[in-house]
């Protein structure tokens, strides 16, 4: 009797604890679709990131962990990509200025792949200056202008 | 052991379940901070640290004190502790862990805490706060464990646990000396930035500490088997007097240096505790019931009719761990804000919510010692293991017999000592029987000489001159030869 | 020029959210922070060679500031530093959040304030902020190395790493240090924040970095920038530098000198360049009145 219950136990708590992961399995994944059709992407010759697209999905979290220790504690404020084209390390004004659509590129991958990162507790201020009914109407303006420029 | 905790009478279970309510009411307005942020407390730009760090501090302190029974105990072989000793190792445990949770929910970002070990600063006070607490909460587990455990098996501790407590008692000093740092290296905090504040610490902690330990060993009395002896109850209670009169005068020190010297930087926190500033005076109740309390407490310490009698040495007790609360829990930090950088005075106004945070950390903390405490006693008392009770009852026979044993053996002992003592006295008996006649017989033989000498000399009065005195000398030789002749006689005689 | 002018001219996203930003914000400069294709132009032309050994520091004309119209003007000043960093507009005193204010005389200078003191110096606003001291309480107390001092002097905050412990609050004796007690976003005013600039979180500390970031751009903190020459920047240990310049020619105090922890932010009394200040002369360079800096002032 103590040994069966102790059995059923331990299969019951498997059971339970390996239900997340046989759901996974079970369910079909939808295909991940990311928005790149931002004004700055559009406006690029080539549509390229500064590294490899490769690389920076599987280590873009890596790339931004040393390049804010390297701005905020060393004061080196520049990259040197691969292909030698230098860049200005900074989350909002490199990133952000061509994936000026964080939900629908940045969130959408990482709540796509279950991680919460805690980048938009502070940046991505734009996104919080366009709330402002205002600035929405200027950034209308400016977004006006970048696509009249292509034109 | 562990399951000791499970067996209990209903009153146990119902004070586990109202410490429940009360830990998951703290949570609840933990995570109410945890979403709103360090909004729901009383602290400001300017008070900067509230009653949470308050709290850590005084509960380091209480922590501490364990060396006060430790000391006597280990290095001075105090015997009257050895059973109190593990309860004072529990309590220091549990007022760790009460320090620690004020430290967590004080933190603004307690998701990074970790940051405190991954980027390790040895320039920072906080960081070898978090060392010397943290060895002292794991030595401290240890010692209580693996003692209780030996008690439960019926041996002694392994030799590297005695090692451990000597270890634990430096450690336990550490601990309050490095919260004292925390708060006297700000130049900019007069109020804080004095030498005697670990001093202060110390003392306080050794007053509140054995007092909250001699009131909780009184509770457990009433409620369990659990006795304390009234040798032990008498010198703690000294320690509890010794520790708030050196904390008195520490403070007097304090308020000397302050006010005779009369720099304002020094003596406008003082004031705004003593007597309140410019209005502000939301400490001064505090400072005064303090004040109040401990002297209380003191009298009945100082005088031993009183301090020997029950009732009145828990009102002093209960006097002097509330002062030292006051003191330490409330005014100190606070009043260190005083006045902030620009001679401001800012007022400290607790939020509710800050207030059952800090009574959930309390109940975990008490929650933690009653279970430490069942488990203690419930090994003491022996009721939950048979075959712990038949090992300790083997251990007692063989005891038995063995004392059986050592008893006829000293019986054995006592009977040939008794019979060479008499064979002894015999011995001395005939000698002294011996001597005597020896003596009777010497003087006879004197007396016959003497009288022989006498015809002698009456005889030769006249020619023959033959010396008296020679007579009785050879008589006198005569005399030891028959009683040394005699001896054995009597000897033989005696065996 | 307002934000759209200026997007006609450049694309970039920084440029344009920052003219915008300062545009909304007091309308009275703009700032002349590189654009990221001036980054690449300029300082890409030579591989990064570490922060050089100085000591920053500030030189503060209150005399000219209260020239210039005291409490007001200042004010003005402190927008402009509050705005570009987004610091949150808190009304409650007690949790409000400045990284740089005004205090009386009495207040700042309350170990040497004297009792009978001339009007003037009495009247003035005094700006304080972190005084990026030459050795920091704050730099020793903190745990985790989230503040600490730069090779160039500056008294530096990582946000990414403050647990939000707050010892460096009770260590700092000039009281520069601000907590978030709340989310600091809701009370970041959205008309006049700075787009291209982060916020903080929740339960971290933060103060006045001065401008690092513009520092390591060759351009200068943002209330020098918007002080009209009031406020001097540079590096202290150069006895050529412009502040070393200033400081020789005028009477200077510092905020709780005796603690030892060296501060580098000075108090200039100069009536004299305030009256001809006043009096709308050019005083050229030596002031540090630079005219591109206030570009667009109209």
């Amino acid at each position: 009797m103590k040994k069966t219950g102790i059995i059923a136990f331990v299969v019951i708590f498997c059971a339970l604890a390996l239900l997340p992961f046989a759901a996974n399995a079970i369910s079909p994944k939808a295909p991940l679709e990311l928005d790149y059709n931002t004004p700055a992407i559009k406006s690029l010759e080539e549509h390229k990131c500064i590294e490899s697209t490769e690389f920076m999905r599987s280590s873009h979290m890596q790339l931004l962990d040393s390049w804010r220790n390297d701005v905020v504690r060393n004061g080196d404020i520049v990259y040197t990509a691969t292909d030698g084209t230098k860049y200005e390390k900074s989350l909002d004004d490199s990133c952000l200025t061509c994936h000026s659509n964080p939900e629908e590129f940045c969130d959408k991958c990482h709540s796509y792949e279950g991680v919460n990162p805690y980048c938009w507790d502070c940046h991505d201020s734009f996104g919080l200056w366009r709330q402002n009914e205002s600035n929405e109407a200027l950034y209308q303006d400016f977004l006006a202008s970048v696509e009249g420029g292509q034109e | 052991m562990l399951e000791k905790v499970f067996k209990g009478s209903k009153l146990y279970y119902g004070w586990l379940l109202a410490l429940l309510v009360l830990i998951g009411a703290g949570v609840l307005a933990y995570i109410n901070q945890l979403v709103n942020g360090l909004q729901l407390t009383g602290m400001s730009q300017d008070v900067n640290w509230g009653l949470y760090i308050a709290q850590f501090t005084f509960f380091v302190g209480v922590a501490a004190s364990g060396v006060m029974v430790a000391i006597p105990l280990y290095l001075h072989d105090y015997k009257e502790y050895g059973p109190v000793i593990i309860f004072g190792e529990f309590m220091a445990v549990a007022a760790v862990l009460v320090a620690l949770l004020n430290v967590v929910v004080d933190v603004g970002y307690p998701a990074r805490l970790f940051n405190v070990v991954l980027y390790p600063t040895p320039h920072s006070i906080l960081f070898w706060d978090m060392v010397v607490l943290s060895s002292y909460l794991l030595v401290n587990i240890i010692i209580g464990w693996t003692s209780i455990a030996a008690e439960r098996k019926g041996t002694k501790p392994a030799h590297w646990v005695h090692v451990l407590a000597i270890i634990a008692i430096p450690l336990a000093i550490s601990i309050h000396t490095v919260t004292a740092f925390i708060y006297c290296g700000n130049v900019g905090r007069p109020f804080w930035a004095s030498a005697i504040v670990a001093c202060r610490f110390l003392a306080s902690a050794f007053a509140a500490g054995p007092a909250l330990l001699l009131l909780i060993s009184f509770i457990m009395g009433k409620f369990t088997d659990y006795k304390i002896s009234d040798k032990a109850v008498d010198t703690i209670a000294k320690t509890v007097a010794y520790a708030i009169l050196a904390n008195v005068f520490f403070f007097l020190l304090e308020v000397f240096t302050a006010f005779y010297g009369n720099s304002p930087h020094h003596t406008e926190p003082l004031a705004y505790i003593l007597f309140g500033v410019h209005g502000h005076n939301q400490l001064v109740p505090f400072m005064w019931a303090a004040a109040v309390l401990i002297v209380i407490g003191i009298v009945i310490l100082l005088v031993k009719k009183w301090r020997q009698t029950r009732g009145l040495l828990i009102i002093a007790l209960l006097c002097i761990f509330l002062g030292c609360w006051m003191d330490k829990g409330i005014n100190f930090v606070l009043a260190g804000f005083v006045p902030n950088s620009f001679g401001e005075i800012i007022d400290y106004v607790p939020h509710p919510n800050e207030i059952m945070v800090i009574v959930g950390t309390f109940a975990i903390g008490a929650f933690v010692l009653t279970l430490l405490f069942k488990v203690a006693l419930a090994v003491r008392e022996g009721i939950a293991q048979p075959a712990a009770v038949a090992f300790s009852e083997a251990t007692r026979a063989a005891a038995e017999n063995q004392k059986a044993a050592e008893m006829e053996e000293a019986v054995e002992a006592a009977k040939a000592e008794k019979a060479a003592r008499e064979a002894e006295e015999a011995r001395i008996a005939a000698e002294e029987e011996a001597r005597r006649k020896a003596e009777e017989e010497a003087a006879k033989a004197a007396e016959e000489a003497a009288k022989a000498a006498e015809e002698a000399a009456a005889a030769a009065e006249e020619a023959a001159e033959a010396p008296a005195t020679e007579v009785a000398e050879a008589a006198e030789e005569a005399a030891p030869e028959a009683a040394e002749e005699a001896a054995p006689a009597a000897e033989e005689a005696a065996e | 020029m307002t934000a759209q002018q200026h997007s006609e001219r450049s694309l970039t996203r920084r440029n344009f959210v920052k003219a915008g930003a300062v545009a909304c914000a007091t309308g009275l400069f703009a700032l002349n922070g590189c654009t990221l294709e001036e980054v690449k132009n300029s300082q890409l032309a030579s591989e990064f060679q570490g922060i050089e050994n100085k000591q920053y520091g500030l030189a503060i004309n209150v005399s000219m500031l209260d020239a210039l119209g005291g409490q007001e003007f200042i004010d003005t000043i402190i927008a402009a530093c509050h705005n570009y960093h987004n610091v949150p507009k808190i009304d409650d005193p007690k949790k409000s959040m400045d990284w740089i204010w005004t205090q009386s005389y009495e207040e700042a200078f309350s170990d040497i304030a004297s009792t009978y003191v001339d009007e003037k110096t009495a009247s003035y606003a005094y700006p304080v902020m972190c005084n990026h001291c030459t050795d920091p309480q704050c730099v020793r107390v903190c745990p985790t190395q989230t503040t600490f001092k730069r090779p160039d002097g500056i008294v530096m905050m990582d946000y990414h790493r403050c647990i939000g412990c707050r010892f460096c609050m009770s260590a700092c004796p000039y009281g520069a240090r601000s907590f978030n007690f709340m989310d600091p976003r809701p009370y970041v005013e959205k008309e006049s924040m700075n787009p291209g600039y982060p916020t903080r979180s929740k339960g971290v500390v933060e103060k006045c970095t001065l401008c690092y970031e513009l520092i390591d751009q060759g351009s200068v903190p943002v209330c020098v920038q918007a002080a009209y020459g009031c406020i001097t920047f540079g590096d202290l240990t150069d006895e050529n530098s412009e502040i070393r310049q200033v400081l020789s020619q005028a009477f200077s105090i510092r905020r709780r000198v005796e603690l030892g922890t060296g501060p580098n932010v000075y108090y200039i009394f100069d009536e004299e360049t305030a009256s001809l200040y006043a009096n709308g002369l050019n005083l050229g360079g030596a002031h540090g009145f630079e005219g591109d800096l206030l570009e667009g002032g109209e």
